[in-house]
């Protein structure tokens, strides 16, 4: 039994219904901006996420792919609780972000961590690598002494694959690649349940994406952790994830396991940027570009089905109801009244998640 | 440097549109030095490829690899700066570059050689509408101040703007990146050049938005024979629209091949190292396995090190390659650099 | 990447090499910079012991010496009672430095902590300090000096408040616009992630970067404030009687302008002199931490 949230269906969990590291349900940000035109005062809403609901395992990686607009940036904000959101719940380890405050809220912070995507802006330039991490290491264990949070620092850093003399270096003194290790590590300092990894890779020089993603991967293997990692490269995706969701204005347009999402998208949008990324091994040139038109902006949302404006597939009863996502195979859902043909059923023909 | 090897200098002139065996462009030992205080110190070294007409050909490199200046050296951008010193033979469409003097330059990239760069926001001025931005470029290639206007709304169809007259009148602000970037190949269009030179025209742009512009620029080979020098970080953009490759690495050319040849028969360890280590769409392998990656980190131009600047992190290392760098092998139309590749002769 | 990226991808020097390059470029022909540290240095030693500079009471009433001109008796010549301008100007440059000093750093901290929290909290922090702020530019900073001067009386201690006040604007905004900048930085998102405590933040994250271009500005408040505190000793704000000061020294001269042009003018030159010398080393300042900090 699974639903549009992504729960592990029994054979993967057998049968211990495991509370998942981070549950989203119905989440929605809107940003409301004023301004005064010649016409008096004009109110425009940026719907940046408008009801994403998800969930992320024990030890599993959840991607998110979207061009810009999408909302993704806004959502991984909403579950690191740098933002608050409009409507809907966040829950980490079952507890409601919103719901708590003080002393249990604070003890929630050091599980959700991040890794983010510029590695020269992610660290203070004037103080020590060594002294960002022990900051927080420091923070979260208050009742250790000095010796022991260096300890565990210089740990840190050769967990992440770096020599221990590293710790004394400023951020100008280190590559790219050797910053985002050091930001990994700063990640891992408060022992996260979920690190939130927004682009961990795009910044990085080419040759040395593949360290980090392999290095990634093994902290995930060792650690446990899960991974809620905001993607870009859609190779990369497919090779990083569990599972992947599609965002497009603010809301999921497809949720199912990676390689299937990407190697066989049933929504029409995951289709056109799977075609859209040119592959390496390219069989001749092959048109790339499928998509006609802009993407339209998430201040006018266009009515029922929000990729209509784009779709080739888009007929009346796209303009008057939005499709919901449905599950069209075990664990693959997609919002869409035509997806693309696949071995699975028709909309009509497929349960209905709870939550629509 | 010149190319040593069986058979022609230039690079085979592709299928389709290219008539001519000599190419639109020849770079020749482009070596582009800094004078400092503690001596010259080469960001750039022992560059050589051929652009073909009618070809599109991309350089491929990551940050330091000197693929941004040697293409700035090439428009003739850099001989005026005080403190570059470039030298070598470049040769477009006969001429060399190096030799002319800074309104002949100027002349030249107005009118065969036109650029454009990666951020379009920032190239173009926001104070003023688009449309008088791509007319002064017109009214400059064709050296009148009136009846730009239908040019200007031409040229912006070309390019696949949808509703010109609006977008015309619009600022650079009001249009997407994907617009403006296609603006700015509307403003390069203007004086019909012979070679579109495209600084990571698409890495700052949504992959789908990407597509659109890759398209174009092939659009535009294929229709009318303009020959394009693309700069990319992204070695997959090269697979899909260029027909050869030019691969870079710490300031010098690493592999110069055509595209066709580069999955499957990479030459030069760097190459082969950078195949292996990106992840590949729609593969078997999954979550579960490791990529294959390249060790080290790319070193910087003051600190490279002895002999082949890749040999610290390449797996098919001879003594040879920390001792002496390779000079770059023709044979055909290709080349590598290796000591490994070329036979170690 | 843009070309500039690709350059700045490669690790530059470290902090401390940073610190040293700093002191490394300094080149002989920056001459007026060495001027005026030299010039400057000469009016600290004047100010720390200006009975070594100009021995005995300036204050004294000499009758018989009035109004004689700059010569070799009296340096800069004397004023309508008898007293050495250039004894006067000496003693008073304790009291002038004293304000700019002071001004300076009570005018910078106060300016600074409003603008650091209003940048870094934003919303009705921000707005509500910003608005304040507003208030206080919408008076150039003499007549607000002037103002709070004229309201609390004639002091030296007033005369610093008033001083300090003007310039605690100038100060919320650039602190404020900085505060923004770093705020934005990846890295206070990731210390706010990893649940540092807000004033942990701004003490660790935010102030040593914001710090550089607010020490430029102090140097260039030492300038301002010499000439506000001048401003209001000449209009009869300042101290009054028993100390010898810049500003007074001008009003009193003003009246015997036509005969006596020296009484004014030194003192306005020194004001401007020192004036010079503190934008001079400001913008150096300004430079070398501009190049050191990219």
């Amino acid at each position: 039994m699974t639903d549009p949230r992504g729960r592990h269906g029994p054979d993967v969990l057998a049968g211990t219904q495991q509370t998942p590291v981070l549950e989203a349900e119905d989440v929605v940000r809107h940003f409301t901006s004023r301004t005064l035109t010649g016409r008096g005062i004009e109110k425009s809403v940026v719907r940046a996420v408008d009801g994403v609901s998800l969930s992320v395992g024990k030890g599993e990686t959840l991607g998110i792919v979207g061009e810009s607009g999408c909302g993704k940036t806004t959502l991984a904000l909403i579950v690191l609780g740098l933002l608050r959101p409009s409507a809907g719940r966040v829950l980490i380890d079952g507890v409601d972000l919103a719901a708590v405050r003080g002393a249990q809220r604070r003890s929630l912070r050091p599980r959700v961590q991040a890794v983010f995507q510029d590695p020269y802006s992610s660290l203070d330039p004037r103080m020590r690598v060594g002294s960002a991490i022990t900051e927080v290491v420091a923070h979260h264990h208050r009742s250790w002494d000095r010796a022991r949070v260096r300890a565990r620092t210089a740990e840190l850093i050769e967990m992440v694959g770096l020599d221990g003399s590293k710790a004394d270096a400023y951020p100008a003194q280190l590559s790219g690649g050797q910053r985002q290790r050091i930001g990994i590590a700063k990640a891992f300092a408060t022992d996260p349940d979920l690190i939130v990894a927004d682009e961990p890779v795009s910044a990085l020089d080419v040759s040395v994406q593949a360290q980090i993603i392999n290095l990634l991967m093994d902290l995930q293997a060792e650690n446990g952790v899960s991974y809620l990692v905001i993607g870009h490269g859609l190779a990369a995706m497919e090779h990083i994830c569990d599972r992947v969701g599609v965002l497009y204005l603010g809301k999921l347009v497809e949720l199912g396991p990676a390689r299937v999402v990407l190697s066989e998208p049933r929504h029409h949008y995951t289709a056109a940027l799977a075609d859209s990324a040119p592959a390496l091994a390219a069989d001749g040139r092959r048109q790339l570009s499928v998509l006609t038109g802009e993407p339209a902006s998430a201040r006018a949302v266009p009515s029922g089905c929000r990729f209509r404006t784009r779709c080739a597939a888009a007929q009346t009863r796209c303009a008057e109801q939005e499709p919901p996502l449905a599950e069209l195979a075990p664990g693959h859902f997609a919002a869409c009244f035509y997806p693309k043909a696949g071995v699975a059923r028709t909309v009509e023909q497929a349960r209905l998640a709870p939550n629509g | 440097m010149t190319p040593t090897g069986s058979g022609s200098r230039a690079a085979v002139p592709p299928d389709g549109h290219a008539s001519q065996a000599s190419p639109l462009l020849a770079v020749r030992g482009l070596r582009i030095s800094q004078e400092r205080p503690s001596g010259r110190r080469d960001l750039v070294r022992e560059v050589s490829f051929d652009v073909g007409r009618g070809e599109i050909v991309c350089v491929v490199g990551e940050s330091g690899s000197g693929k941004s200046l040697s293409v700035k050296a090439v428009m003739g951008l850099l001989g005026d700066r005080g403190s570059l010193r470039v030298t070598g033979d470049i040769q477009f469409d006969g001429r060399e570059v190096l030799a002319l003097a800074p309104e002949q330059r100027r002349a030249l990239r107005g009118r065969d050689m036109a650029m454009v760069f990666q951020e379009p926001l920032a190239n173009l001025d926001p104070v003023m509408r688009v449309g008088a931005q791509v007319a002064e470029c017109v009214q400059r290639a064709e050296q009148r101040t009136r009846q730009a206007m239908p040019r200007v709304l031409e040229l912006l169809r070309h390019v696949g703007l949808p509703d010109v007259e609006r977008v015309a009148h619009s600022y650079p602000h009001q249009l997407s990146g994907g617009m403006c970037q296609r603006v700015m190949i509307a403003m390069a269009l203007a004086a019909r050049p012979k070679l579109l030179i495209a600084d990571e025209p698409t890495s700052a742009l949504d992959v789908t938005v990407q597509a659109q512009i890759l398209d174009l620029l092939t659009r535009m080979k294929d229709d009318e024979g303009m020959s394009i020098l693309l700069v990319t970080h992204d070695l997959s953009v090269a697979a899909a629209i260029a027909d050869s490759v030019i691969v870079m690495y710490a300031g010098r050319t690493a592999e110069v091949t055509r595209t066709s040849d580069l999955f499957g028969h990479a030459r030069h360890p760097y190459t082969e190292g950078l195949l292996r280590s990106l992840p590949q769409r729609g593969q078997a392998a999954g979550k579960d396995s490791r990529l294959v990656a390249i060790g080290g980190t790319v070193p910087e131009p003051g600190q490279l090190p002895l002999g082949c600047a890749f040999s610290p992190r390449c797996d098919k290392a001879i003594d040879r390659c920390s001792e002496q760098d390779p000079p770059l092998e023709w044979s055909g139309g290709s080349a590598v650099a290796c000591w490994v590749a070329n036979g170690d002769d | 990447m843009s070309q500039t990226a690709e350059l700045a991808d490669r690790p530059a020097q470290g902090h401390r090499e940073r610190a040293r390059s700093v002191w490394r470029g300094r080149r002989p022909r920056n001459v007026a910079v060495w001027v005026s540290c030299f010039f400057l240095v000469l009016v600290a030693f004047a100010a720390a012991f200006p009975g070594v500079v100009a021995p005995g009471d300036p204050l004294a009433l000499h009758p018989a010496v009035v109004l004689k001109g700059p010569g070799a008796a009296h340096l800069l010549g004397t004023d309508e009672y008898g007293r050495s301008v250039f004894a006067l100007l000496v003693h008073g440059t304790r009291a002038a430095l004293t304000v700019g000093l002071v001004c300076a750093a009570s005018g910078g901290i106060i300016g600074s902590v409003m603008g650091m929290v209003a940048g870094f909290f934003g919303g009705i922090a921000d707005q509500s300090i910003m608005r304040l702020n507003d208030i206080l530019m919408c008076f150039p900073g003499i007549l607000l000096a002037l103002l709070v001067g004229a309201a609390l009386g004639s002091s030296l201690e007033n005369e610093i408040i008033a001083v300090s006040v003007g310039l605690v604007p100038m100060y919320a905004r650039v602190a404020r616009g900085e505060t923004l900048r770093v705020r934005g930085m990846l890295y206070v998102d990731s210390a706010l992630v990893a649940g540092l405590p807000r004033l942990q933040i701004i003490r660790r994250h935010v102030l040593p970067n914001v710090l550089a271009p607010l020490v430029v500005i102090a140097t260039l408040a030492v300038g301002v404030s010499i000439v506000m505190a001048a401003s209001l000793s000449f209009l009869g704000l300042g101290p009054v009687g028993g100390v010898p000061d810049w500003g007074s020294l001008l009003a009193d001269g003003e009246t015997n302008i036509s005969v006596a042009w020296w009484i004014s003018t030194f003192p306005g030159l020194a004001i401007t002199l020192v004036v010079v010398a503190t934008n001079v080393l400001g913008d150096w300042l300004r430079d070398r931490l501009d190049v050191a900090a990219r």
